[in-house]
């Protein structure tokens, strides 16, 4: 695999709270063009290594390589309940320095069938709507490398196919995926998966 | 880019006035608390003259008043400061997450800090316009403006306070118990001037950030004299609270990317851009 391609590269991470070692030997390597899978037990410390990739945690030790623009939908329901959705997207559209084209927006909108909820508040929208609009969300920077913490949690079945139709499309346009997963039907779509185990990642696949 | 930059400010200005506007269960506050309570306390003051003592540092000023000017004033101050330290604590908390990562992807902290605190002001002064406008028709006052402006001391102390409260806490009901029991406790009793003109100890009470505004408000309302020494205290309070509020608040919202320096730092081979 050509060095060029490598688009994230975390080396030997460790993190901890307090006296608490989360993270003990974490590596994970995202190409150009990959999908990667991260699996393992409820809290065993996913969504704190995708944060420390991130750089939203201070890690302890080990490096980080970063090259690309990232895009990030967290596993946290962080949407503000009194925008709407539009409002909402113009208003992230606004801050990236360097965003997708309208036309790429409005395609996802029209793809996870958004639209008619364009002005609906946030608070209003389903559990799955509201999953949908956080995914999208974290494309409207047309990132080189997609971090998704459980994207489609409540997605109906159609939904979770256009989802990974998405991400397909992002994956042959180059972009490294990182998705963090508990469905195990999912497993074969990915070209590899790290398993974390005790703080420790496994590469599997 | 200038463009991006007033596109951004316009569209904050827009975002920030409609959460107000949106915000129901703040607007049935903001006009039915006031009615309910000024209601009750006309309804229920007598005209019964009570001493009472007011705190100016040097000297110790005493005026005779009857219950319902007492009254008037102080469930005012409890009505302004409950009002604003409950706006200013959803401000700063229902949407604390949501520009984490706002800030996380690019939003710059100053321009939003600016227009909060923009929007911060702006509704701590139509709080205590709203509600000092109903309070002239009932007891006569003698120096408005000065009345105003310490119930807008008032608003901008416990404002900050219901501020910090938001940013702290992501729980609603516990922040807004804090408030309750804060305004309550301080604004509601302990600043009555009926209670402190008699009370044994007044020390702990002076140290309460309701003391000052209220002992100005009464000053200015009911004597020929200006308080200076509680109406400086008062913007001392404010300075240090709201001094408080911006550093919690920098530290909250800046936990996202407060490792970021260390990545760099780490990485130093291509830079982070989200």
């Amino acid at each position: 695999m050509n060095e060029d391609k490598i688009l994230c590269s975390c080396e030997n991470i460790r993190f901890s709270y307090g006296n608490k070692n989360i993270l003990k030997d974490c590596s994970i390597e995202i190409r150009k063009g990959e999908l990667i899978g991260l699996i393992g037990e409820n809290g065993s410390g996913k969504s704190t290594l995708l944060r420390c990739i991130l750089s939203l945690e201070k890690i302890k030790s080990g490096n980080i390589f970063i090259s690309g623009k990232i895009g990030y939908c967290p596993q946290e329901n962080y949407l503000y309940k009194r925008y709407t959705l539009m409002e909402h997207i113009n208003l992230i559209g606004t801050i990236l320095k360097n965003k997708a084209s309208d036309d790429f927006v409005n395609e996802l909108l029209e793809k996870f069938k958004l639209n008619k909820y364009k002005n609906t508040l946030i608070e209003h929208l389903s559990s799955g709507t509201y999953q949908k609009l956080k995914f999208i969300t974290s494309l409207i920077s047309k990132p080189d490398i997609i971090i998704l913490d459980e994207p489609y949690d409540g997605f109906d079945w159609e939904m979770y196919q256009m989802f990974w139709s998405v991400i397909e499309k992002l994956k042959t346009e180059g972009a490294g995926i990182l998705l963090v997963s508990h469905f195990i039907h999912d497993f074969e779509k990915f070209d590899r998966i790290y398993q974390l185990q005790e703080g420790i990642t496994y590469s599997e696949k | 880019m200038k463009n991006k930059k007033k596109s951004l400010t316009l569209q904050l200005f827009k975002l920030f006035f409609l959460e107000i506007w949106r915000n129901k269960q703040g607007l049935s506050f903001l006009f039915l608390l006031p009615i309910i309570f000024l209601s009750i306390a006309i309804y229920t003051a007598n005209e019964f003259n009570i001493p009472i003592k007011l705190y100016n540092f040097t000297e110790t000023i005493k005026i005779v008043l009857n219950h319902k000017q007492i009254l008037v004033l102080y469930i005012t101050a409890a009505v302004i400061g409950f009002l604003s330290s409950y706006y200013c604590m959803v401000m700063f908390q229902e949407s604390l997450s949501y520009f984490k990562y706002c800030a996380f992807i690019g939003l710059p902290l100053l321009n939003y800090m600016i227009i909060r605190i923009l929007f911060f002001i702006g509704i701590v002064v139509l709080i205590t316009l709203l509600v000092c406008s109903i309070i002239i028709f009932f007891v006569p006052i003698n120096n408005i403006i000065l009345v105003y402006l310490g119930f807008i001391f008032m608003g901008f102390i416990y404002g900050l306070y219901g501020g910090i409260v938001g940013v702290i806490t992501n729980n609603f009901l516990s922040s807004f118990l804090m408030i309750i029991m804060l305004t309550n406790l301080d604004v509601g009793w302990l600043q009555n001037p009926v209670f402190y003109s008699f009370a044994d100890n007044t020390l702990f009470i002076r140290f309460l950030p309701a003391f000052f505004p209220c002992q100005f408000i009464f000053t200015s309302a009911y004597t020929d004299k200006i308080n200076y020494f509680c109406g400086g205290v008062s913007i001392l309070y404010i300075s240090v609270l709201f001094l408080i509020l911006t550093v919690i608040f920098n530290v909250r919202i800046k936990g996202l990317r407060k490792s970021e320096i260390n990545l760099k730092k780490i990485i130093n081979k291509k830079e982070l851009e989200i």
